[in-house]
C-alpha cells in the first residue's frame, strides 16, 4: 500500500447520521485516522435504519451506516461518567480536529467548549456542522437532511410547473454540506501549519445550502423574481429532457443546445421528414414548438431502449444519458471501469458495496476498508493511542467508562 | 493582490488557474471565497458563461449573468487564447508559479495542445491539476458529452426525483454542475495537504456522474443488500418497504415535515387534538410508546402512515409556511418551510446570522445581495473580496506587472487575438 494523501492527520468524531460523517468518511479513506466516537447506550441512529444486510436489523448491519463510515476507527465512550469525559479530553490532546454535534447544554455540562478544547490544546480545529448554525433564533431548530433541502430553497425549484414542489428523493443536503465541510477542515489544516494558530468552524448547513442555488437566490435579489419550477426543460436548450424508452419506466436524457448538436441530432435519428420543418429550424423556433418537439422525439425513444438511444446520441456527439437506477449503476460497465464500488468484507455483513468517491487522485489513491463495528476499536485506542496500561485500561471498563 | 487577504484568509498564499466551465465554477468559488488568488482565464471576448441568463434587470450584459457574478466572486479575469503559440507560452509561465491548475475541457484536450498534467508537472512538480469531467478521464464513457440533465441522469439521482405518475425529473439549481464543483474542490485540498507536506503535485481527475452518485443516500445500499429498487414518489421519500410523507400544502406554500419522527409525534397529535383535528390519533394506539418499538429497526407500516397522514395533511393546510413553522418547531416537531428565494432573502434567521452580504458594484452604482459565508470561521475571515471581475479586467496587472510583458507586446497580442 502506498502513500497516503492525508497520513499523519488525527481527526476525533462526533458526528452522526449522514452529513458529518460524509465529510469525514472522505478523509479517512484518503488516510486521515479518524476515531468515531459512540456510545452503548446511544449509538448512531443510523445504524437502526435500513436498508440491512439481507434485510435483517443489527447494530453492525446497517447499510446506511456502512456507506458513510468506511475507513474509520470506532471507540464507545460513556460522556455521562466524570472519567468519560476525562478520557474525551486526553483524546483531544493527541487530536487534531474535532468534530462536534453536541447540544449546547451538553458541552458546557462536559466543559467541552471550544474554549474548554483550547485548554487542553491550544490549535484544537474544532468543527461543528448544525443544521441552521450556533446562533440566530432558529439554532435550536429541528430539522432531518430530507426537510433541510427544502429549507435551502431546492424543493421549491423542483419538480413540474403544474405541480407541487417534490424533494429530490434523498436527503439531499446531507450531501453537499460534508463538502464544504472537507474542504474547510483542510484549510483550516494549512491554516495552522502556517500561523500556529486552530480554528472555530460553525457550518451552517442551511447556509451551505444555499450557495447551491445561489443564482436563483440573486435573481430574486436583483430582479424580485422567484425561479419557478421547470420540469426537465432548459432555457437554452430544445429539445431538452426525459424521453420515455421501451421497457418498465426507462428514459433516456437528451440535451441539445447548439445548432450543431441539433444537426447531429437529426442525424441520430435519420433525418425524418418532420426535422426539416421551419419549426424546428432554429434554436429558437425549437422553443417556441417545444411542446410539439417533445412530442415527436419521444415517438422515436420510445421504440428504442435507453442504452441504444444513448448510444446513438452519443455516437452523434449529442449529450444523452439514461437515467439510471441502482441495478443500472451496479451494472454500469464505465464504473466498473472507474472501479466506482469497492466490495469489501465487512465482519458481520460480508461482502458489500460501498462507493468509492468521485475523485482519484493520480499519486496517493484512497484506500477503503470497511465500516467498523461499535467500539470496534476501544482496545487499540485507548491502549495504544492514549497509552492506557492494561489494568488501567480493565478498571474503566468496569467502570462503565467505555460504554 | 490585497495584502490582508493574502495574510489573514486560510488560503490567502495559494494561486489558482481558472480554466473552469458549469462542472468547476463552484470548486474555483469556494477556494476564492476562502481567500486564494483565483484567476479566471477568460477566451479573448469572454467567457461563454458571462452569456447564460438570467441578467442583473434582464438587461443582456457580459458584466450582467447573474450565475457569472456568483460563481466567480473574488475572482481576478485574465483573456487568452491557449491555443495559439503565444498563449501557450503565457499559460505556461503563468502555470510555473501557481499552486493550483482547474480545468473542465474533455479528456485529452489539454493533452493535445501541449499543457496535459505531465508537461505541466515538468514546469511545476508542486502543482495540483484538478480536471473535472462528465464522466471522468478514462473508461468507455469518457468521450461522452455531458450537461447537467446527462449527469444527474448516469448518476442515479434523477431517477428518485419527481412525481410517480411522471417522467424522471432533474433537480433545481443544475445539482450536478454543483457536485461535481463542491467535490473538486474537497479532492484538490486533499491533494493541496499532501503537496505541502511533500512538496509533490498530482493530478486530480473528477467526474461529474460519481459526484452524483455520491447523492444516492440509500439507494445503492439498498439494491446491494436487499435487492430492492428505490423509486420516485413526489413528495414522500421511498425507504423500499414504505414511503413516508415529507411535502404538505399549506396555505401560503409548501413545507416539509417528518410528521412520524418520534421526538415531534406526540406534541403533534396533541396539538391537532386541541383543534379538534386529531380524529381518533390519541386513542392509545397511536401513542408513541405502542407507535414505535423501543430503539430497533421497526418502522411504522405503510397502513399506519397512510391513516395519520390522512389528519395531518388537513391540519397543516390550515396555516400559513411561517405560522407552521414557528409553532410547530416550539412544539419540537421537525418541520420547516418548502423555501422560495424570496423566504431565503427575508429569513429572521438568516438575517440574525448576518448571512447575506452586499456586494458593491459600482459600475451600476448599486449594490447586490449575495449569499455569503458557508462557514463561520474563528479566526480568518470567509470574505467576498471583489465582485466578479469583467472581461480581462487584470490583464494589466498579471501580464505586464506580474510577468513583465512590455505594454507593446500586451497591444500585439491584443491584434493578434492571444489575449
Amino acid at each position: 500500500m502506498g502513500k497516503r494523501a492525508l497520513d499523519g492527520i488525527r481527526i476525533l468524531d462526533f458526528f452522526w447520521g449522514a452529513a458529518g460523517p460524509v465529510a469525514t468518511r472522505h478523509l479517512a479513506d484518503h488516510g486521515a485516522q479518524v476515531i468515531r466516537v459512540e456510545s452503548n447506550y446511544k449509538p448512531d441512529w443510523l445504524r437502526n435504519v435500513p436498508p440491512f444486510k439481507d434485510g435483517l436489523p443489527g447494530i453492525d448491519r446497517s447499510g446506511y451506516y456502512a456507506n458513510f463510515n468506511s475507513s474509520k476507527l470506532n471507540i464507545t465512550l460513556n460522556l455521562h461518567l466524570p472519567k468519560g469525559v476525562a478520557v474525551a479530553r486526553r483524546l483531544v490532546a493527541i487530536s487534531d480536529v474535532v468534530c462536534e454535534s453536541f447540544t449546547p447544554r451538553a458541552m458546557k455540562k462536559w466543559d467541552l467548549t471550544y474554549e474548554d478544547l483550547k485548554a487542553v490544546k491550544p490549535d484544537i480545529i474544532m468543527i461543528s456542522m448544525p443544521q441552521q448554525g450556533k446562533t440566530g433564533p432558529h439554532a435550536e431548530f429541528l430539522g432531518y437532511g430530507n426537510n433541510l433541502q427544502a429549507l435551502c430553497g431546492i424543493n421549491h425549484m423542483t419538480g413540474w410547473p403544474d405541480r407541487e414542489p417534490v424533494g429530490t428523493g434523498v436527503a439531499y443536503t446531507d450531501f453537499s454540506g460534508p463538502y464544504f465541510a472537507g474542504t474547510v477542515i483542510l484549510a483550516a489544516l494549512d491554516f495552522r501549519r502556517r500561523t500556529g494558530k486552530g480554528q472555530q468552524i460553525d457550518l451552517s448547513q442551511l447556509e451551505a445550502g444555499v450557495h447551491c442555488i445561489g443564482t436563483a437566490v440573486l435573481d430574486c435579489a436583483a430582479n424580485g423574481r422567484e425561479q419557478a419550477r421547470m420540469g426537465n426543460r432548459d432555457p437554452r436548450a430544445a429539445p431538452h429532457g426525459a424521453y420515455r424508452c421501451r421497457g418498465d419506466d426507462r428514459w433516456c436524457v437528451i440535451a441539445v443546445f447548439t445548432d450543431r448538436d441539433w444537426q447531429g441530432f437529426c442525424k441520430a435519428i435519420g433525418h425524418p421528414t418532420w426535422t426539416g420543418d421551419e419549426k424546428f429550424s432554429t434554436q429558437h423556433a425549437r422553443k417556441r414548438n417545444e411542446d410539439e418537439l417533445d412530442r415527436l422525439v419521444e415517438r422515436w425513444t420510445v421504440e428504442r431502449t435507453a442504452e441504444e438511444v444513448m448510444g446513438l446520441m452519443q455516437a452523434n456527439g449529442v449529450a444523452a444519458g439514461v437515467v439510471q437506477n441502482a441495478r443500472d449503476t451496479h451494472g454500469d460497465p464505465h464504473l466498473k471501469h472507474r472501479h466506482h464500488y469497492w466490495f469489501l468484507d465487512h465482519p458481520e455483513m460480508g461482502k458489500c458495496a460501498y462507493d468509492g468517491h468521485s475523485f482519484r487522485l493520480s499519486r496517493t489513491p484512497a484506500d477503503l476498508r470497511p465500516a467498523p463495528c461499535l467500539g470496534e476499536h476501544n482496545e487499540y485506542v485507548y491502549t495504544h493511542l492514549l497509552g492506557m496500561s492494561d489494568g488501567e485500561f480493565a478498571e474503566l471498563v468496569a467502570e462503565g467508562v467505555f460504554q | 493582490m490585497n495584502k490582508e487577504r493574502k495574510s489573514t484568509s486560510l488560503l490567502g498564499p495559494y494561486r489558482v488557474l481558472d480554466l473552469t466551465d458549469e462542472k468547476g465554477l463552484m470548486c474555483t468559488k469556494m477556494l476564492a471565497d476562502l481567500g486564494a488568488d483565483v484567476i479566471k482565464i477568460e477566451p479573448p471576448g469572454g467567457d461563454p458563461v458571462r452569456k447564460a441568463g438570467p441578467f442583473y434587470k434582464d438587461i443582456p450584459r457580459s458584466e450582467g449573468s447573474l450565475q457569472w457574478l456568483f460563481f466567480n466572486t473574488g475572482k481576478r479575469s485574465i483573456t487568452l487564447d491557449i491555443e495559439t503559440t503565444d498563449g501557450k507560452r503565457l499559460f505556461k509561465e503563468l502555470v510555473k508559479s501557481a499552486d493550483f491548475l482547474v480545468e473542465c475541457f474533455p479528456p485529452g484536450y489539454m493533452e493535445q495542445l501541449g499543457l496535459g498534467y505531465p508537461v505541466l508537472s515538468a514546469l511545476n512538480p508542486r502543482l495540483v491539476m484538478t480536471s473535472i469531467t462528465p464522466f471522468g478521464q478514462n473508461g468507455p464513457y469518457s468521450d461522452y458529452k455531458g450537461s447537467d440533465i446527462v449527469g444527474v441522469a448516469m448518476g442515479g439521482l434523477m431517477y428518485v426525483c419527481g412525481d410517480e405518475d411522471r417522467p424522471p425529473v432533474r433537480p433545481g439549481g443544475e445539482q450536478g454542475h454543483c457536485q461535481a464543483g463542491i467535490q473538486a474542490a474537497m479532492a484538490s485540498m486533499i491533494a493541496h495537504h499532501y503537496r505541502e507536506q511533500t512538496g509533490e503535485g498530482q493530478h486530480v481527475d473528477v467526474s461529474m456522474q460519481e459526484a452524483v452518485m455520491l447523492t444516492m443516500d440509500t439507494g445503492q445500499q439498498s439494491w446491494d443488500l436487499e435487492g430492492t429498487i428505490l423509486k420516485r414518489v413526489g413528495g414522500f421519500r421511498d425507504f423500499g418497504d414504505r414511503r413516508l410523507p415529507i411535502l404538505y400544502a399549506c396555505k401560503d406554500g409548501h413545507v416539509a415535515c417528518v410528521a412520524t419522527a418520534r421526538m415531534g409525534w406526540d406534541a403533534l397529535r396533541r396539538w391537532m387534538a386541541d383543534k379538534g383535528m386529531a380524529g381518533d390519533l390519541m386513542e392509545d394506539r397511536w401513542g408513541p410508546e405502542n407507535l414505535f418499538a423501543a430503539n430497533s429497526g421497526e418502522q411504522l407500516n405503510q397502513e399506519k402512515l397512510d391513516h395519520i397522514d390522512a389528519f395531518v395533511r388537513p391540519f397543516f393546510a390550515t396555516f400559513t409556511k411561517n405560522d407552521l413553522y414557528e409553532q410547530a418547531q416550539a412544539r419540537r416537531i421537525v418541520l420547516c418551510p418548502c423555501s422560495t428565494p424570496r423566504d431565503l432573502l427575508e429569513s429572521p434567521q438568516l438575517a440574525a446570522r448576518r448571512y447575506f452580504v452586499e456586494v458593491e458594484h459600482p459600475e451600476w452604482g448599486a449594490s447586490l445581495t449575495y449569499p455569503g459565508a458557508p462557514y463561520k470561521l474563528s479566526e480568518a475571515p470567509w470574505r467576498i473580496w471583489n465582485r466578479a471581475p469583467f472581461i480581462g479586467e487584470h490583464n494589466w496587472e498579471i501580464y505586464e506587472e506580474e510577468l513583465g510583458v512590455s505594454g507593446a507586446q500586451i497591444a500585439e497580442l491584443k491584434r493578434k487575438k492571444v489575449i
